[in-house]
């Protein structure tokens, strides 16, 4: 049982827009799919699911087609939200699940153990309308999962989540994950990407450009992270003079140096005891997922800073 | 019935007919019905008895020929007018200028100036508005036929010979057509009413609830539900399911206003008499021409146009994103409606002319002239045959097409799709 999708294509007009990707997902495991807005990923999710049929390549679910594969197999939040606005929550909630094919009984009862998850008994009752963009948001996820679906694609799932709301999310995500479900979700806050998922890929301008265990994507740069502080001298530059170690990003409380090895790490530590500085901080780590997903989009990692400046997603159109 | 298809009829069935709004079109149609049917009658019986027209004669031909007016028009005195429509004369010895005045006063609504000449012809003269209005025409007809029995009887006729002199002649109206000159005249009305109405009726049905089919469309792709729709179900599942669910709901508030409105044609005439008494005048329509060969005819071309053009609207709601662009976006199609509907009306002169004959078999505008011609012409076996098949056929045609205008919609989002780029290559190989 796995998603694989293989050297598939397509194109629009002269656009390619997805071009020879290829991937695979495994069950309980969750796959995040990122790049820039216009790089592929929604073309790629809606080929999963036979919205559109790629040009050349294959799709298939546990070794079959996916155009042979049951809709109730699939659970879609798409990135364009959108509800019935007059129907009531349950009811629609209902009508999504029963037209993906699930039984009356089973979506009673995944209705009632999803609205306790998400706090939102309350509402079964209203007008979607009604509700808070947050509680549209859940409403919106529940329709991609009420019917049980065995591949979940999510375009997007925690954008315009406030933290209580991304958390049980989050929480959500994790139990599906561990039924066995099979899980893709695209996103652009990377930071939580880089805690959630077992495995990812980075696709630019419709190629993948990294991809595989996050461990491995997130070393294949050949760079770790060294963070580094020194009492009395917030930019040491004095570390540029050890071969093979750069300056990245100054931090709060501390440097990032970039070097190729562990070896050149330990040089540093050692040059900066030669020099009498006192060491209070040393740490070897791998780049974020946000480092390697600039690096591997053609921007440099050090032109951004990760932890603060980040500008808000464009709305994509 | 298709599971899938089972559960959008009743998701756009139910979320339609228990909107508030749906009561309330439903009510105002059935309040128009009633006034259809019963207006006239009231209106009739608020204003009371009408006021006949009086006309003033002066008769300086020493024949009483205010008398013999009478007949022709109405009464000679205010009390005997019968009729709605009787004229009053009233002979006075009065002079031209006194009888101008009167007219100018507006004391009565004409006056007629009766002489001989020398030679002992009848001279009229008639002071009224000016124009040749209706109460002119009529005294004009009415002088006409008595100058003719002064002219005979001056001839020379006798008081019998001149009483069959002036009888009305036999005189009938048919047609060419052999069936019909065992038939009256009134029957032929009454089918000329049913055919009518049914046009009618069919016109609106597709103008309203057509729009109904469209709007549901763009309900779907302005709240962006859409692509959760194509991912659950096929297209076609969601047209099929659409089109008959708007359908249901249609005939929910269309057919208890027929019945409604049935019931009240047919209450008229007694309402009438009840509120009216004698002066009731039979209006309404004759329901005696709905054969069964007429109604099973409307009941198939309306249900196979109401498809078509529901299918029709379907696909030109996918390609608007708003509401507000709902109407502009139609008026092609609407056109075509109305198209349909005068061509009917039309027909109705000539149901077996070459124009209605083509329009009978055009699908877009057969419904509705076939009908017309079934109840009202002679249209040939093989011409109902073979406008039934051409319908069916476009209406295939015209469910796939909006089918894939749809799933189109769903990868366009707030783009216009112009008609080429919906059959680009890319778009072409869109999935199920």
């Amino acid at each position: 049982m796995a998603l694989d999708i293989q050297g598939v294509t397509k194109r629009f007009g002269a656009l390619t827009a997805v071009d020879d990707v290829s991937f695979r997902v495994e069950p309980g495991r969750i796959f995040g799919f990122l790049g820039t807005n216009g790089a592929g990923k929604t073309t790629t999710m809606r080929m999963v699911l036979d919205i559109l049929r790629p040009d050349s390549g294959t799709i298939t679910w546990d070794g079959a087609p996916n155009t042979t594969v049951s809709r109730q197999a699939f659970g879609y939040l798409p990135e364009e939200r959108g509800l019935y606005p007059k129907m009531t929550v349950a009811e629609q909630l209902r009508f999504l699940a029963r037209l993906y094919g699930a039984s009356k009984a089973a979506v009673e009862r995944a209705l009632d153990a999803w609205f306790d998850h998400f706090d939102i008994a309350e509402n079964r009752g209203k007008r979607v309308e009604q509700l808070s963009k947050g509680n549209q948001q859940k409403v919106q996820f529940l329709a991609a999962i009420l019917h049980d679906p065995e591949i979940l694609i999510l375009d997007e799932p925690f954008s315009g989540l406030d933290p209580v709301n991304a958390a049980q999310m989050k929480v959500a995500f994790l139990e599906l994950r561990d039924r066995g479900k099979t899980i893709i979700y695209s996103t652009h806050q990377l930071d939580q990407a880089q805690e959630m998922c077992e495995d990812v890929a980075i696709i630019h301008r419709g190629r993948i450009v990294a991809g595989g265990d996050i461990r491995t994507v997130r070393r294949s740069m050949g760079t770790r992270v060294v963070r580094f502080a020194v009492a009395d001298d917030p930019l040491p530059h004095w570390v540029e003079a050890v071969p093979g170690a750069r300056l990245g990003e100054r931090r709060d409380d501390h440097v990032e140096l970039l070097v190729p090895d562990e070896e050149v790490a330990q040089r540093v530590l050692r040059a900066g005891i030669d020099r009498g500085a006192t060491v209070t901080r040393f740490e070897i780590a791998d780049p974020s997922l946000y480092d390697v997903f600039l690096a591997s989009v053609g921007r440099h990692p050090e032109l951004a800073d990760a932890a603060t400046t980040r500008t808000p997603e464009p709305i994509a159109v | 019935m298709n599971e899938k298809i089972r559960l959008i009829v009743r998701r756009e069935y139910f979320s339609r007919v228990r909107e508030r709004s749906f009561r309330i079109s439903t009510a105002i149609q059935m309040l128009i019905v009633l006034g259809f049917a019963f207006a006239p009658t009231i209106i009739q019986a608020v204003r009371g008895e009408p006021e006949p027209a009086m006309v003033r004669v002066v008769d300086a031909s020493g024949t009483d020929i205010a008398g013999r007016l009478a007949p022709y028009l109405g009464s000679v005195t205010d009390d005997g007018a019968s009729g709605n429509d009787a004229v009053i004369l009233a002979p006075a010895s009065i002079t031209a200028d006194e009888a101008r005045a009167e007219v100018r006063a507006e004391e009565v609504d004409g006056a007629l100036l009766v002489s001989r000449d020398p030679a002992g012809e009848l001279r009229f003269d008639y002071i009224g508005t000016g124009g040749m209005d209706t109460l002119a025409q009529r005294v004009y007809a009415a002088v006409a036929a008595v100058s003719l029995q002064d002219r005979l009887q001056r001839a020379g006729l006798s008081e019998r010979e001149l009483g069959t002199a002036v009888t009305p002649p036999a005189f009938s109206v048919g047609t060419a057509d052999a069936e019909d000159t065992e038939e009256g005249a009134a029957a032929i009305g009454a089918r000329l009413g049913v055919a009518n109405l049914m046009a009618l009726l069919m016109y609106i049905a597709v103008l309203v609830y057509g729009i109904w089919v469209a709007q549901g469309v763009v309900e779907e792709k302005s709240s962006r539900i859409m692509e959760i729709m194509v991912n659950a179900a096929t297209p076609r599942q969601l047209m099929a399911g659409k089109v008959i669910g708007i359908g249901l709901a249609a005939m929910t508030q269309l057919v208890p206003t027929l019945v409604l409105g049935g019931l009240a044609f047919s209450a008229q005439g007694w309402v009438a008499e009840r509120l009216l008494g004698d002066r009731a005048s039979p209006t309404g329509i004759d329901f005696s021409a709905l054969s069964i060969e007429a109604v099973s005819a409307f009941l198939v071309f309306f249900l196979l146009g109401f498809l078509l053009y529901a299918a029709l609207y379907a696909g030109i709601g996918s390609l608007v994103s708003r509401q507000e662009e709902v109407n502009q976006a139609t008026m092609p199609l609407t056109m075509t409606v109305m198209i349909g509907y005068f061509g009917a009306v039309f027909t109705l002169n000539g149901p077996d002319s070459l124009g209605a004959r083509i329009l009978s078999i055009v699908p877009l505008t057969a419904p509705v002239v076939m009908v017309s011609r079934v109840i009202v012409g002679h249209p040939a076996p093989w011409e109902v045959a073979l406008s039934v098949t051409l319908l069916i056929v476009t209406v295939v045609l015209a469910l796939a097409l909006a089918a894939r205008l749809y799933r189109s919609g769903v990868l366009m989002y707030g783009q216009k799709p112009s008609l080429r780029s919906l059959f680009r290559p890319g778009m072409a190989k869109v999935a199920r």
